[in-house]
């Protein structure tokens, strides 16, 4: 079963955080929906030629945070949890929010020139997609 | 089965002026262990005794359960091994190889071979003679690929590589892991490859083992910190730095057990945090032949 | 010992001479040939030719076999197969003897027919000649044990011209001894003290050698 899932070797973050971002961003798309059936470690591991040990942490972490449901024998799917796509766009937003207050407050910016810089960012967003 | 594919304990070889000693190796069934090296550290030396082709002074080898080298001809029915210095019969065709290996194993997978010629770009026809050093690696790959042996024993298995020949080599080493009975154990100068594929690492040495882990768990112990010193020039003793260097108050320190307190002990010490960054396999390993060689010196 | 790799190695070693195999089994053919000619000439190069095929084939397949597959680094893949040292051993000794004793047998039974049937040649000729091609076979034995043991071009080639430096003072030397001189020209077949003590030396040399090879190998804790 091929997975689809691709990897950049130029990108420094750790391969298993590569593989759990993917698996996220299509269950928060919808390609993967609740109780669909991710590949076996094994079979991953080949696919996208990596460690078994990289992609068995990977899917322990998402089993951790209740993104896929792990069976003995069956293998894993993805967890049947409404509004999960949510959940992921929550964790995803919180980090950012938390890293812009930080830099925000050590680079003495004022929230409201961080507001207006923020449209202007929204802005440019909606303009190219 | 056996939890074990390869185990090596103690295991020391005198060639003066190079010896092995106390070499302890594992490759747990299933697995992909890595073996690296510098050239000369001893990484050939130790693939030769577990495969009996040398036999060590000292030390217990267990290679598929066998005990080597009493029973090394048995081991090697399971065993694919291709080595740096591995050449074929300049005269014969691939094909001929591909015959002769089926024949005396017993075991060949005719489909999986001819995909790995198309994987691999090989002719069958063509004469070892005729054929590029890149092309001989693969023939010789292919050769141990195609029986689908229990145990891969490999010695620079990408070295000489050109990029593509080095992904379908890596992506058939991987493809030998679907099935849990199997196991790789391969040395390699280009720490890319291990860092990729291997559950397992090793670091050899001057012909001492340095440090041998799981991949994942030394990538995540080891950290580069970025310092701020409180007063310039004076780095304060910090648990488990392996190398540090200071410039007034700019410090750099690699750290080799990093966990939750490593910041918490620079706080107190009133260093200031500005950055962690983590290491890639070839510096870890760098680092740590840099370290003990100063060590020695000292 | 798995006779069944032994085998395989044997034939594989046969396969990649048999360029080798064929001029010499040819050679020896036309040399037989010569052996049967009336032309004293004729007689005596079919002769000679035969014993170069013997000597010289012989040495060069032990050659081939042991030195150039070591020094031509076939050995990291010959020792990948599911075989130990002895397995290895025995499969060279093989090989080549079985390759040396076809045309030596054919030389011998040549030479005994062309001696016993032959008017114009002295049956006296006949235990003489049977030490001669003994004294071969134990040169031969040295050459391909210095070949197995040593792997050694250098090695070899010096144990090779030694002995064959040797062979020359050998035919003068023992062709002259009172017991064998009195009787090599002779009508009779006489099998006379000297040679009965040559004969059994030599045989003895080849199973000292052969055994003390094997042993060797058995012992090695290198091999590559």
């Amino acid at each position: 079963m091929h997975s689809g899932l691709t990897l950049a070797k130029a990108d420094h973050r750790p391969i298993y955080l590569q593989i759990i971002e993917q698996v996220h961003q299509r269950i928060a798309l919808g390609d993967w929906p609740a109780g669909f059936p991710l590949p076996s470690i094994r079979e991953l591991s080949a696919e996208l030629r990596v460690s078994v040990i990289t992609v068995k942490r990977a899917y322990l972490e998402l089993e951790r945070e209740g993104v896929i449901v792990t069976r003995q024998g069956v293998g894993s799917v993805v967890a049947a949890v409404p509004e999960l796509p949510d959940r992921l766009f929550e964790a995803q937003l919180q980090p950012l929010l938390d890293a812009l207050a930080h830099l925000a407050v050590r680079n003495q910016i004022p929230v409201e020139a961080l507001r207006a810089r923020l449209v202007e960012a929204i802005r440019r967003a909606e303009a190219s997609s | 089965m056996n939890d074990f594919a390869v185990r090596l304990r103690g295991v020391g070889k005198h060639y003066p002026p190079f010896s092995l000693h106390d070499v302890a190796l594992d490759v747990p069934t299933g697995s992909i262990t890595g073996f690296i090296g510098a050239n000369g550290a001893g990484k050939s030396t130790t693939i030769r005794i577990l495969m009996g082709l040398v036999t060590a002074d000292v030390g217990d080898v267990e290679v598929l359960g066998h005990r080597i080298p009493a029973a090394t001809a048995r081991a090697k029915q399971d065993i694919g091994y291709v080595s740096e210095d591995t050449r074929l019969f300049p005269r014969a065709s691939l094909q001929w190889h591909m015959e002769f290996v089926a024949r005396v194993f017993g075991a060949w997978d005719a489909d999986y071979a001819t995909s790995l010629l198309r994987r691999f770009d090989l002719r069958a026809e063509q004469r070892i003679k005729g054929m590029s050093h890149g092309q001989r690696i693969k023939a010789a790959l292919l050769l141990a690929l195609a029986r689908r042996p229990r145990l891969l024993v490999l010695d620079e298995p990408t070295t000489g590589l050109d990029p593509v020949a080095r992904q379908e080599v890596i992506g058939a080493l991987t493809e030998v892991l679907r099935d849990p009975a199997r196991s790789v154990l391969f040395s390699s100068q280009n720490t890319l490859d291990v860092e990729q594929i291997a559950d397992r690492v090793s670091f050899i040495d001057r012909g001492r083992i340095i440090d041998a882990d799981d991949t994942a768990a030394y990538l995540d112990r080891w950290r580069r910190l970025r310092l701020e010193l409180a007063v310039p020039g004076v780095l304060p003793a910090l648990p488990h730095v392996v190398q540090a260097t200071v410039h007034g108050h700019v410090a750099t320190v690699v750290t080799d057990r990093y966990d939750e307190t490593t910041v918490d002990a620079c706080r107190a010490n009133a260093v200031a945090v500005q950055g962690v960054e983590r290491l890639t396999l070839e510096e870890i390993f760098v680092t740590t032949v840099m370290a003990r060689r100063e060590e020695v010196a000292a | 010992m798995n006779t069944t790799m032994i085998g395989h190695l044997v034939r594989k070693d046969w396969y990649f001479q048999r360029g080798p195999i064929a001029a010499g089994l040819a050679l020896g053919l036309l040399a037989l040939g010569m052996l049967l000619s009336s032309s004293k000439g004729v007689f005596y190069l079919g002769s000679v030719l035969l014993l170069t095929v013997v000597i010289s084939i012989g040495i060069f397949l032990a050659f081939l076999t042991v030195v150039q597959e070591r020094t031509q680094g076939m050995l990291p893949f010959v020792m990948s197969l599911p075989i130990g040292i002895r397995e290895y051993t025995a499969a060279k000794l093989a090989a080549n003897l079985l390759l040396f004793l076809t045309p030596w047998l054919m030389l011998g039974a040549g030479a005994t027919s062309v001696i016993l049937l032959r008017d114009a040649v002295p049956d006296g000729l006949l235990p003489y000649t049977v030490v001669l091609l003994l004294h071969v076979l134990t040169g031969y034995v040295i050459t391909l044990a210095a070949a197995i043991i040593t792997g050694s071009e250098g090695w070899t080639i010096g144990v090779m011209a030694t002995i064959n430096i040797g062979l020359q003072g050998y035919i003068y030397w023992s062709a002259r001894l009172a017991d064998v001189a009195a009787t090599i020209s002779g009508p009779t077949v006489a099998w006379v003290p000297s040679l009965r003590t040559i004969a059994a030396v030599e045989l003895g040399v080849v199973a000292l050698v052969l055994t003390a090879t094997w042993q060797w190998q058995a012992r090695r804790k290198d091999f590559l």
